[in-house]
């Protein structure tokens, strides 16, 4: 262990390996902060219920009549009057001898003639047909959506901007039920960003993504807020679904310790 | 009493402990060991996030579509 220190320089060293020297730039506090933000991370503004009708979603049975020209078969007889003649011999024995001659007759002959013919004629058929039902599809949709904001939440003195700050948080929440992935009514280190809240597919890939940073810029404090969604929509259904409110509002209290390196 | 300044040829210790060459202190350095992050740490877009750290480390999202770099952190070791 050796310590030098000389006019403009005071350096330790242990083993030959510099533990602590004045001419390097150490991390310190120069002050300390409370601060009170809100953050308002706004809902999707172009959410809606999309629909369609499917004119032949689905079936059912009705009862219907309709007119129609029926041809059959039918036997049909008829009576018919007809003058009929017929000649008949006559015969007689006649001085040993037969001796024969034709006698006619007529008269009114009737008689009832029937044969198969095609009739046709319209008549009323009804019974229970199966008919097209139209039925109307609803879904979720979300169009991607992306939303950020950033403001100036604390100034540092003059000619002192901060290097890095070290930054504690408790939030809570004061609207929005989104799944928060904060620690809420907790201290938690928020020092570069942190994920507030992150939503997730079906199939398990990311969806929604909030997060919230607090950083230095110059002789500023900034908190800057974001929000990310990909377009998505739920399935269809015969059911029209409610939409979900992605409004959430974030009320936090910040302990910040600025620090310099020089 | 408070110890004002105490050397021994193994230790130095100075201001009731407040420095002390037992600790290791924190140096920025163009070799470090780790980094303090001086911005943001994190990205979204397209509904994925990405994590940058202030060494240049990057973790992405399948979904993440953004071009966001992180800021360059303050190398430091011990």
């Amino acid at each position: 262990m050796s310590l030098v220190a000389t006019n403009n320089r005071i350096y330790i060293a242990d083993g030959g390996q510099i533990v602590f020297d004045t001419n390097d730039n150490m991390p310190h506090i120069i002050g300390v902060g409370t601060y009170n933000v809100t953050v308002d991370f706004p809902d999707n503004p172009g959410k809606g219920i999309v629909s369609f009708t499917d004119a032949c979603g689905g079936t059912q049975q009705e009862y219907q009549c309709t007119w129609e020209n029926i041809c059959r078969l039918q036997n049909v007889c008829r009576t018919e009057t007809n003058y009929e003649c017929s000649t008949n011999f006559v015969c007689e024995m006649f001085g040993g001898y037969l001796n024969c001659r034709p006698v006619t007759t007529c008269n009114w002959v009737m008689r009832t003639v029937c044969s198969l013919e095609e009739v046709c004629g319209w008549e009323q058929v009804c019974g229970f047909v199966t008919v097209c039902r139209p039925v109307t599809y609803y879904a979720q949709n979300y169009p991607a959506y992306d939303w950020e904001s950033s403001v100036v939440i604390g100034s540092f003195p003059a000619g002192l901007p901060c290097d890095f700050v070290l930054v504690n948080a408790v939030a809570a929440r004061t609207s929005g039920d989104g799944a928060c992935t904060m620690p809420l009514g907790n201290w938690f280190p928020l020092s570069g960003s942190v994920v507030v809240e992150s939503l997730m597919r079906e199939d398990g890939t990311p969806w929604m993504r909030r997060i919230i940073s607090v950083y230095p810029s110059g002789n500023h404090l900034i908190l800057h807020a974001k929000s990310s969604s990909s377009a998505w929509w739920s399935d269809f259904g015969i059911i029209a679904p409610q939409l979900a409110d992605f409004h959430s509002v974030y009320h936090l209290t910040l302990r910040v310790y600025m620090g310099k390196f020089r | 009493m408070a110890t004002v300044l105490h050397i021994t040829p193994a230790r130095v210790i100075a201001s009731n402990g407040k420095f002390d060459s037992n600790y290791r202190y924190v140096r920025a350095s163009p070799a470090p060991q780790f980094f303090f992050a001086t911005g943001r740490t994190c990205d979204v877009a397209n509904g994925g996030l990405r994590y940058g750290g202030p060494a240049g480390d990057r973790y992405d999202d399948s979904n993440y579509n953004g071009s966001w770099t992180a800021p360059a952190g303050i190398g430091c070791r011990i």
